[in-house]
């Protein structure tokens, strides 16, 4: 059997937990997270040797999200964007009973198109610059600053409040 | 980096850096701390065979590698050894992967019949009996005295394999399925402490490739052979999926029967029905 790079099993090891992390915040499904990330790392791989050593996990990171977005491309499952979200409390009720956060602030990001919702993770989650995610996307600053205008405008409102949150005691993880 | 620098096209404001915020605050927030699989990179690893078989796949289809195979398949009559056990030995995979044919006649239960003699292009001083039926494909190694060759009872593909563990068959195996790794072994250090005559089979843990393509059992086996006048080591792994007792016979049958094509010949078998 053929072994590993040298240094890319210590690499994942390093990097894997993160990189999980922001595959569950695309997909919002840890099998289909596990699937994406193994997917990038398959693509990396075989290229170890020659990618630069000084930024390997942004490297990752552009396969990872760029993956994604292909894989929305080809494998159209019948995901559509919503305006309001299936499963959004009624008004009046306590609005996370029963309502698990991590599904909450998936199900919102996850109704954004897949190229706002990368826009989002990549800006709001790993905090990348305008430009770092125009790079990782491989598009315009323009492109990267209307999408983040729009899916800011989308999830304005479908998020829960960061003080319900800390007084509801609803941070059961998923 | 901050908010500040999505701010301006539109008009919006401080709601946005607001509701910037609170995102990613939420989105750290949500995002679980997910456990890895213990063999997410034997996956990877898996992948990786199967794109490279998929590719392999699609360069022959397109007639790139299919020169290169038209060449060898010319060039095999000239290489191929005397007929043997009255059944050429043809390269392995030579034929594009075609099954070995099975005789008239073959026995059932548990006499197992000879095989068809077969000779591997990176092992091409050394024949190998495989059984009727089973594939047989080419490894390619940089050294000639690391020879490798693939047996399976499903099918292997369409072009030689680059390495043991990337060349495994295009599917699962089945149930009473075997896929064989045979390696010249280049470490006289080893040959002293295996036996010529007879061969043992070692049960072993299967590794992830083996347990990923459906195997229940792994079986490890070595034979020392003489090749070029001096011994050598031929190594018999093999991946198996709830084998039956002629399978296991069989795949002991592979490892006996492995023979340089000079002197070092098996003992005579009965001739073929």
């Amino acid at each position: 059997m053929r072994d590993a790079t040298p240094g890319f099993e210590e690499f994942v090891a390093a990097c894997g937990p993160k990189l999980l992390r922001v595959a569950w915040l695309l997909t919002g499904d840890r099998h289909q997270a596990e699937d994406l990330l193994q997917t990038a790392l398959a693509k990396v791989w075989p290229k170890w040797d020659r990618i630069s050593i000084d930024r390997p996990e942004a490297y990752l990171r552009k396969v990872l999200v760029n993956c994604h977005v292909s894989w929305w491309r080809r494998r159209w499952t019948g995901e559509l964007p919503h305006d309001e979200l299936p499963d959004r409390p009624t008004p009046g009720a306590d609005p996370y009973e029963d309502v698990v956060l991590g599904q909450v602030v998936a199900q919102a990001v996850r109704a954004l198109p897949p190229r706002q919702r990368a826009v989002v993770v990549l800006r709001f989650f790993e905090d990348l610059s305008v430009e770092e995610t125009a790079e990782a996307l491989r598009c315009s600053t323009g492109t990267v600053k209307s999408q983040t205008h729009h899916a800011l405008a989308a999830l304005r409102g479908r998020l829960p409040a960061r003080e319900q949150l800390l007084d509801g005691g609803h941070r059961e993880r998923i | 980096m901050n908010g500040s620098d999505l701010l301006d096209p539109d008009g919006h404001g401080p709601a946005d850096t607001e509701v910037e915020q609170e995102l990613r605050f939420l989105l750290h927030e949500a995002a679980p701390h997910l456990a890895a699989p213990e063999d997410r990179m034997d996956r990877v690893r898996a992948r990786v065979a199967r794109t490279s078989r998929r590719r392999r796949a699609a360069g022959l289809g397109a007639g790139l590698t299919g020169g290169l195979l038209a060449a060898a398949l010319a060039a095999a009559p000239a290489i191929a050894p005397a007929p043997d056990h009255g059944v050429a030995a043809g390269p392995a995979g030579a034929p594009s992967a075609v099954a070995s044919p099975a005789p008239a006649g073959e026995p059932s239960g548990m006499v197992v019949p000879p095989g068809s003699a077969t000779r591997f292009a990176s092992l091409p001083d050394l024949v190998v009996e495989v059984p009727y039926g089973w594939h047989s494909r080419d490894g390619i190694t940089g050294n000639p005295r690391d020879g490798i060759g693939f047996i399976a009872t499903e099918p292997l593909g369409a072009t030689p394999c680059q390495s043991k563990g990337v060349c495994a068959p295009l599917g699962p195996l089945a149930a009473d399925g075997v896929f064989l790794v045979l390696q010249l072994v280049d470490d006289p250090s080893r040959i002293e402490q295996v036996p010529g005559s007879p061969v043992t089979l070692t049960d072993e843990q299967p590794p992830a490739f083996c347990a990923m393509d459906g195997g229940t059992r792994a079986l490890v086996g070595r034979r020392s052979i003489v090749r070029d006048g001096a011994p050598a080591l031929i190594e018999l792994e093999a991946c198996l999926r709830r084998p039956s007792e002629s399978t296991l016979l069989q795949v002991r049958q592979v490892l006996d029967s492995i023979r340089t094509t000079g002197n070092d010949r098996p003992p005579a078998k009965a001739p073929r029905g």
